[in-house]
């Protein structure tokens, strides 16, 4: 079965809605990266980190209803939000709506704050607001709370493996009829702790992320959540995009015979470890559109979806800082996703 | 006797009630229950709140391993001896992890973030080893596995989830063998975090009784290994159930608390039945998710009353091991299946008095039952209501 991308709801540094992903590639927008003040044994360092603009929530969700609604979730909810509207469409039936998230570290800041309570009040000043708010199904619980979803709803944690994940979860529910839709979604939230670690392993040794020199660290963190409206493949449907192919843990072998003349999206994002394995797939259409949006473990769900954006308007975007010019798509694009070393996963987009 | 689902073919376990399958089995058997005050943490409260801890020495074979990977690692372990799984075996063939946790994958190294909080710059190697001990990550690394890889993080109903989700990579042939069921450790943060919500009893837990006062926290691993039918032959391995059916919806309802006419876990036990093709009164027994907190037992007693009538036998196993969260699933699953092969059901300990409220009488003492299909059902925070069948395989 093939899933057709119906809606996406990018949030990111480059904004908030799918327009705000497509100006980026198109140049006509540039990132918000924020320098943050990192702490270190030899004095403070300034990390640049890609942070989303998060806006327009209270158009779908009155403020006072998000008193107790924590930052992560939050754009959760707004990118979410976003990819239903993009779609166009309205769920007759809400318990044939199911929700998939992925996420590397969860909701970060609220776990830290948790910790701030014990360590600041004892550990009688635990709140359980940040308890409940902590634990990493709590964006997707949010959202099939907020919609009324009542399909099923799960969360999936596993640094580069969530993508892969995520889907095929979509696409078996939806394989086994119980739900219409679903609604999945992709997000990582930048902290303080975060960013020390980065620095601990040496990111933000330059002030740009450079994902296409496979020689150097050139790691810049970032945070933001995306949500694609998933549906089966219907001859009539709008929408970007069809996911023909998901392949796992595939070794480099496989992915060389699998990618000879498609353009390929990588989702390379500086880090040396990546680099070595991109660098022996020698294929010359490489991609990487990651310097828009930052490192994060769950990322590659933003390359997905330049790759949705330049089938829908079939062309190949420039990559950013580069001076090429965009470039015509013909039937489909490959996106390519490091595991581990010299192993990959495929999604492939007609 | 039709067969159907997918096989499992090998089972462990540890948690408060034993450290193998067999010992955990005897405990419950003989209504013997480890539950005292916690000794791997402390907590400056009033009050002292009892846990189920896990026999504190599991043998530390990696370092760099979290305690939640090595309770995983020493379920798999014995879970693989039994479904004669060895390094060369597991080799040949496609084999995923699947595990779900709660404690495992978050981000909270308490003596870590006290001295960056404190200005003291630590090394960050307690990020690289957080990176290093995803529980199916960690697995699949230790084991080589080269299938599919995923760690279910849905609070309580995880484990659950993961063999749920195991199920689906077997029918639709994304490998041939899974490694799933569920880990978790006991910490400082669940503990806490549990007791701010005054879900937390401060003596033995009690599911489904009128003066139950809350949960315990407990840890631990349960692990089944899942194979497709035509590879359990080829191995010539012995199966001890199938995984029949298995399904999830949410309530929509409540962050932490389930929809009070539990919507979400009727459907879910209602699609699990369709998917394995049964009826309700096929269903021998059930294993409850029973947590022993005010809201759980009582949403939870009314639908199984619901569905069921009230004499279904039904067991709270969370009474010898405590709420294990993101093991849960994975440990009531391993205690599900051994009741179907023994045909008999521990007593739900610490339960005395009916309460009208859940409208359910779980087992009071060691019952034998008729069997050929068993029911465990895992909610979770969120509002997530997860069921899964499982088939006996008798002798």
């Amino acid at each position: 079965m093939r899933l057709a991308i119906l809606g996406i709801g990018p949030v990111c540094a480059l904004g908030s809605g799918i327009q705000s992903l497509r100006t980026g590639l198109q140049g006509k927008v540039r990132p918000n990266i924020e320098e943050k003040i990192i702490p270190t044994s030899h004095g403070e360092k300034m990390l640049p980190v890609y942070q989303p603009v998060a806006e327009g929530l209270d158009r779908f969700i009155p403020k006072r209803a998000l008193r107790r609604v924590d930052p992560f979730t939050q754009i959760a909810l707004l990118s979410t939000y976003l990819a239903i509207e993009d779609a166009g469409i309205a769920f007759n039936d809400k318990s044939r709506v199911g929700v998939v998230f992925g996420s590397g570290y969860g909701p970060t800041r609220t776990t830290f704050k948790f910790l701030d309570n014990i360590i600041d009040d004892g550990d009688i000043g635990a709140s359980p607001t940040h308890f409940a708010n902590s634990v990493h199904n709590a964006p997707a619980s949010q959202v099939s709370i907020f919609l009324g979803l009542t399909g099923p709803c799960s969360t999936i944690t596993c640094f580069e493996h969530t993508l892969s994940n995520v889907l095929v979860t979509a696409w078996d529910w939806l394989n086994q009829d119980v739900v219409d839709y679903v609604l999945v979604g992709l997000g990582d939230e930048y902290c303080d702790v975060l960013g020390f670690a980065a620095v601990g392993m040496n990111a933000g040794r330059t002030k740009d992320m450079q994902p296409m020199n496979f020689n150097a660290c050139t790691f810049l963190p970032g945070e933001g959540h995306i949500t694609f409206l998933i549906a089966k493949d219907k001859s009539h449907q709008e929408g970007y995009a069809k996911i023909s192919e998901i392949r796992m843990r595939r070794d480099l072998e496989e992915v060389k015979a699998s990618i000879s003349n498609d353009p390929v999206i990588i989702n390379a994002s500086g880090n040396l470890q990546q680099g070595k394995s991109f660098l022996k797939v020698q294929q010359k259409q490489l991609k990487s559109y990651s310097n828009l949006y930052g490192g994060f473990p769950t990322s590659s769900a933003f390359d997905l979806a330049v790759g949705c954006v330049s089938m829908k308007d079939r062309k190949i975007y420039p990559v950013p800082e580069s001076q090429k010019k965009e470039v015509k798509l013909e039937n489909s694009i490959i996106c390519l996703e490091f595991c581990r070393e010299d192993e990959f996963n495929i999604y492939k987009l007609e | 006797m039709i067969q159907k689902g997918v096989n499992v073919t090998g089972m462990g376990c540890i948690c408060a009630a034993g450290d193998s399958v067999k010992s955990a089995m005897n405990s419950l058997y003989s209504s013997v229950r480890n539950c005292a005050a916690p000794k791997r943490i402390q907590a400056k409260l009033e009050v002292e709140y009892p846990v189920f801890e896990a026999a504190s020495e599991i043998p530390v074979t990696d370092p760099s391993a979290t305690r939640t990977s090595l309770l995983a690692l020493h379920a798999v372990s014995e879970a693989l001896e039994q479904s004669g799984l060895d390094e060369r075996e597991l080799k040949k063939w496609r084999v995923g992890v699947c595990l779900g946790t709660t404690v495992g994958c978050t981000l909270n190294n308490e003596p870590f973030y006290r001295d960056y909080k404190a200005g003291k710059n630590p090394n960050v190697s307690a990020i690289d080893r957080y990176l290093g001990n995803n529980a199916a990550l960690y697995i699949a690394d230790k084991l080589k596995c080269k299938g599919p890889t995923a760690t279910i993080a849905n609070a309580c109903s995880s484990g659950t989830d993961a063999i749920g989700l195991a199920k689906s990579w077997l029918e639709n042939n994304l490998c041939d063998i899974v490694i799933a069921g569920g880990a978790d450790e006991l910490s400082r943060i669940t503990y806490l975090g549990f007791i701010s919500l005054l879900i937390s009893s401060t003596e033995a837990c009690r599911p489904f009784d009128k003066n139950r006062k809350g949960l315990n926290l407990g840890e631990g691993a349960g692990i089944v290994i899942m194979e497709k039918s035509d590879v359990s032959k080829a191995r010539g391995v012995k199966t001890l159930s199938n995984v029949v059916g298995y399904a999830t919806f949410a309530d929509a309802y409540h962050p932490t608390a389930p929809h009070p006419e539990g919507i979400g876990l009727t459907r879910a036990i209602n699609q699990a039945l369709l998917q394995a093709g049964i009826s309700l009164e096929q269903i021998g027994f059930i294993n409850a998710h029973g947590t022993s907190t005010q809201n759980n037992d009582e949403v939870e007693g009314r639908t199984i009353a619901k569905l069921f009538s009230d004499i279904i036998p039904t067991v709270s196993t969370k009474s010898y091991t405590g709420h294990t969260l993101g093991a849960a699933g994975g440990i009531e699953a391993v205690f599900l299946i051994q009741g179907l092969l023994d045909q008999k059901l521990p007593a739900t300990s610490g339960f005395e008095e009916f309460d009208p409220a859940c409208e359910l009488n779980p087992t009071t003492s060691n019952i034998n039952v008729s069997a050929e299909f068993a029911l465990s059902n895992s909610l979770a925070f969120g509002g997530n209501n997860s069921a899964l069948i499982f088939q006996g395989v008798p002798e």
